[in-house]
């Protein structure tokens, strides 16, 4: 069954013996399987795959195919390359054919007899990482003693690659719009009929793909080589970070989550690399060594010395309630036809913020307030002034409680 | 990198994993893995199910593996239960240090099954953790409430019920609630138990009468108002949501009064039950006033703002024998300041609304007179989108 899958593979180019009349000029190479494979996955589904093999080539012409029937291989892409003997090696022409058998000849000219070592490399589809993260909370909740970081690689690709030096790129990178790739195609194929009668189309050193450079795009490197076999997932470990310091912090926002504030982990990631995005698990180890779950949270690209915001959720153990205590329509603005067109409203808020926990907590209240405002005056100094919201930090001792309080002018236009 | 040997993981419900099941992935396995070996794992050593309130429930299962030195592969599969595969997680907790896990794979095929290649440096017995979170769970509180005869006194008893649709059979199994309440008992797929969840007795009780008419229309409210938290004998983390059933003992017997609702209620907060509308208070609310003064117009004419003196008479009748206490609640909206008030005291909760405490004789009436002035108004058709 792996057999049927494993189509990506060199042949000897006796099989294209059907398609060409023997001549006596053509050699027909030897090989062996590929002696590196290197798979480099970057996001949205495209993957650049290196195969490295050893050909035998003798003096003269030689005939190398390779196939990817069943495979998301982009046909456009595939490209080989001398590595050792570049100056003595040099590869004439590929041979498509158009009857929609997917292989490629590649009709290769020797100086010498060689063992050649040649790159095979060409984009697919089909391939996909994701990045996640287990992070374990000391029971203080002041240090994350071990961030555990994993990957996630699947393969739809229809193809196996064992044994591969597996890279992993994040970041959406640069391609053209499929319609164009298509296009492309589709003039090639033009061409390659244009300038071969029959059926089958010829490319002179095909390279159809753009290459993005990967200067912004961060790389990881899996250590070892894996076995990603085509319909499996599998998982491995990324990194493990030690020791991080923690901070909990409770936030409150009535309109986005009602009268509980919301429990948040803020650390830094003191990684030289960034964070890739992807579900982070918040475990806590208990005295019986036993792991419990706290909660889950999907984190973002977070660059190095980023910080990383983790939601746990809405907990029942601080709350705020917020009250309008005042409210006034005042400064009646009238035009000279005697138009009422503006006002001003005054509102006082009055934020009453309970603890249920038995420690001090730290708390955000995050306040949003449409419209064109001034604050006019509060019990304790915003952290934070923007165009739509204030924003109070302050901590409340164990089972207490604090109020503050503040009052804004609105500035109400009608025409 | 050989491998020395392939484990079977394979839970304790029948639904998990069927025949088929087992001789696919023994297909599946051999052929990737060759010399690999199955082997049927004990049974669990305990399992504890921690719901989340969310219809998802952590499921944490304890058992002994037999490893061998080198690369081990251990097979969780599952083929009804509701687990969320990217839950499912291992780990080891009598020598971690000496028990790595290399690769968890999944085949495409089979999403409900996964491989772990674990490398140990020991031989012999080691005690893992499987985690992993099970959808599939309903579970709610209801109340049963008792009030004695004089209605001072509640005492409150909480059923909790759990529906398990989870597809996985559960054994002595320690169940927490949200509020980490514990239970130790079996539940299996598609079965519903009850469980006593709290029961407390002899909770101080006060009856308050409410005029709301925004909340209750035109009657007057019974509430049953009681206090969790400190210095009452309900003195809980929270009070979970959920129906009241309210009845009444009275000479032995139980009547049925009502049914009502509990919010969830954190610690050292009053709790208050309505229990219905009020039959033998009567309130009537009448406007006695309404003028609008300081009338701004355009030059067309159109009232631009005015302002309005507004007079309310709220009459309060008990036709009881004894004594009550109603709090009468007004919503006053915009801007506006009192002019008169009879009685003087009332208490502004908010900007837009006010509370009287009116203490009623028995078969006795009250009145209350409030006169206010509402300040710079604006015609309907003026009103703009108005933000908050």
């Amino acid at each position: 069954m792996r057999k049927l899958l494993a189509i990506g593979t060199l042949v000897l180019v006796g099989i294209s013996l059907c398609f060409y009349p023997a001549s006596a000029h053509i050699s027909f190479s030897t090989i062996s399987p590929a002696s590196r494979v290197i798979v480099t996955i970057y996001e949205g589904n495209l993957s650049f795959i290196r195969e490295q093999h050893y050909l035998n080539l003798k003096v003269g012409l030689n005939e190398v195919q390779f196939s990817w029937a069943g495979t998301w291989i982009d046909s456009s892409s595939i490209k080989l390359e001398a590595l050792q003997h570049p100056k003595e090696v040099s590869i004439k022409e590929a041979v498509l054919p158009l009857d929609g058998k997917d292989f490629i000849i590649w009709k290769i000219e020797s100086s010498q007899n060689l063992r050649e070592l040649v790159e095979i490399s060409y984009f697919t589809s089909g391939l996909f990482w994701e990045a996640g993260y287990d992070a374990e909370v000391n029971p203080e909740e002041n240090l994350i003693s071990s961030l555990k970081g994993w990957v996630k690689i699947e393969n739809k690709s229809g193809k196996d690659y064992r044994k591969a030096e597996v890279i992993l790129i994040t970041g959406p990178i640069h391609l053209l719009k499929e319609k164009k790739r298509e296009e492309k195609r589709r003039v090639l194929k033009a061409i390659a009929l244009e300038k071969n009668e029959g059926s089958e189309r010829r490319i002179i050193h095909p390279q159809v793909i753009e290459k993005e450079k990967i200067s912004e795009y961060h790389l990881f490197r899996i250590k070892g080589k894996s076995d990603i076999e085509d319909k499996k997932k599998v998982k491995l470990a990324l990194f493990t970070s030690k020791d991080i310091p923690l901070e909990v912090l409770y936030c409150f926002n009535l309109n986005k989550w009602g009268p509980y504030a919301v429990k948040f982990y803020k650390f830094e990631n003191k990684e030289r690399f960034p964070l890739p995005p992807g579900p982070i698990r918040i475990l806590q180890r208990q005295t019986d060594k036993t792991l419990n779950y706290l909660g889950e949270d999907k984190i973002k690209y977070i660059s190095s010395k980023g910080k990383v915001e983790i939601n746990l959720g809405s907990t029942c153990k601080v709350r705020v309630d917020r009250k309008l205590k005042g409210y006034l329509r005042s400064r009646l603005q009238f035009s000279v036809r005697k138009d009422l067109v503006g006002y001003r409203e005054e509102e006082k808020y009055q934020l009453k913020s309970q603890n249920f926990l038995n420690k001090i907590v730290k708390l955000k209240i995050r306040e949003e307030i449409s419209g064109e405002w001034d604050l006019l005056g509060s019990s304790i100094l915003p952290s934070k002034k923007e165009a739509g919201a204030l924003e109070f930090l302050l901590d409340i001792p164990a089972k207490g409680e604090k109020e503050i309080a503040y009052h804004i002018g609105k500035k109400v236009r009608l025409r | 990198m050989r491998k020395t040997s392939a484990k079977f993981l394979k839970p304790l419900g029948k639904s998990f994993l069927s025949v088929i099941g087992t001789a696919i992935f023994f297909i599946l396995i051999s052929q990737t893995f060759g010399e690999a070996k199955l082997i049927i794992l004990p049974s669990r050593e305990s399992v504890s199910v921690k719901l989340k309130g969310n219809g998802q429930a952590l499921v944490q299962e304890k058992r002994y593996l037999e490893l061998t030195l080198g690369i081990n592969e251990v097979n969780f599969s599952w083929e009804k239960a509701r687990i969320n595969p990217d839950s499912v997680k291992i780990c080891f907790l009598q020598e971690p240090e000496k028990v790595s896990i290399l690769r968890e794979i999944s085949s495409l095929n089979q999403p409900s099954s996964l491989i772990w290649e674990i490398d140990s440096v020991k031989e012999g017995k080691e005690l893992s953790q499987l985690s992993y979170l099970l959808s599939g769970w309903i579970s709610y509180d209801q109340y049963r409430a008792k009030v004695n005869e004089r209605e001072d006194k509640i005492s409150l008893e909480a059923y909790f019920t759990i529906c398990n649709e989870s597809g996985e059979d559960f054994k002595k199994v320690d169940l927490f609630s949200e509020d980490k309440t514990h239970w130790q008992t079996d539940i299996k797929n598609r079965e519903e138990k009850r469980l006593p969840h709290f029961k407390v007795e002899s909770i101080p009780l006060r009856k308050i009468y409410i005029f709301d008419k925004e909340k209750w229309g035109d009657k007057v409210a019974l509430l049953y108002q009681f206090f969790n938290g400190k210095g009452s004998p309900l003195n809980r983390d929270f009070i979970p949501s959920g129906k009241v059933r309210i009845y009444q003992e009275k000479g032995g017997e139980l009547s049925f009064l009502g049914e009502g609702e509990i919010k969830k209620t954190p610690s050292n907060q009053e709790l208050r039950l309505y229990v219905g509308k009020v039959q033998d208070i009567q309130i009537k609310k009448e406007m006695l006033e309404f003028k609008k003064i300081n009338i701004r117009r355009n030059e067309r004419g159109i009232i631009q703002v005015y302002d309005t003196e507004e007079g309310y008479e709220i009459t309060l009748k008990n036709l009881k024998e004894k004594q009550i206490k109603v709090e009468v609640r007004e919503h006053i909206p915009d801007s506006w300041e009192m002019l008169i008030s009879q009685p003087e005291e009332y208490i502004k909760e908010d900007a837009h609304l006010i509370k009287y405490e009116i203490e009623v004789p028995p078969k006795g009436e009250r009145k209350i007179y409030y006169q206010i002035t509402r300040k710079n108004l604006l015609p309907r058709q003026i009103i703009k989108p108005l933000i908050y």
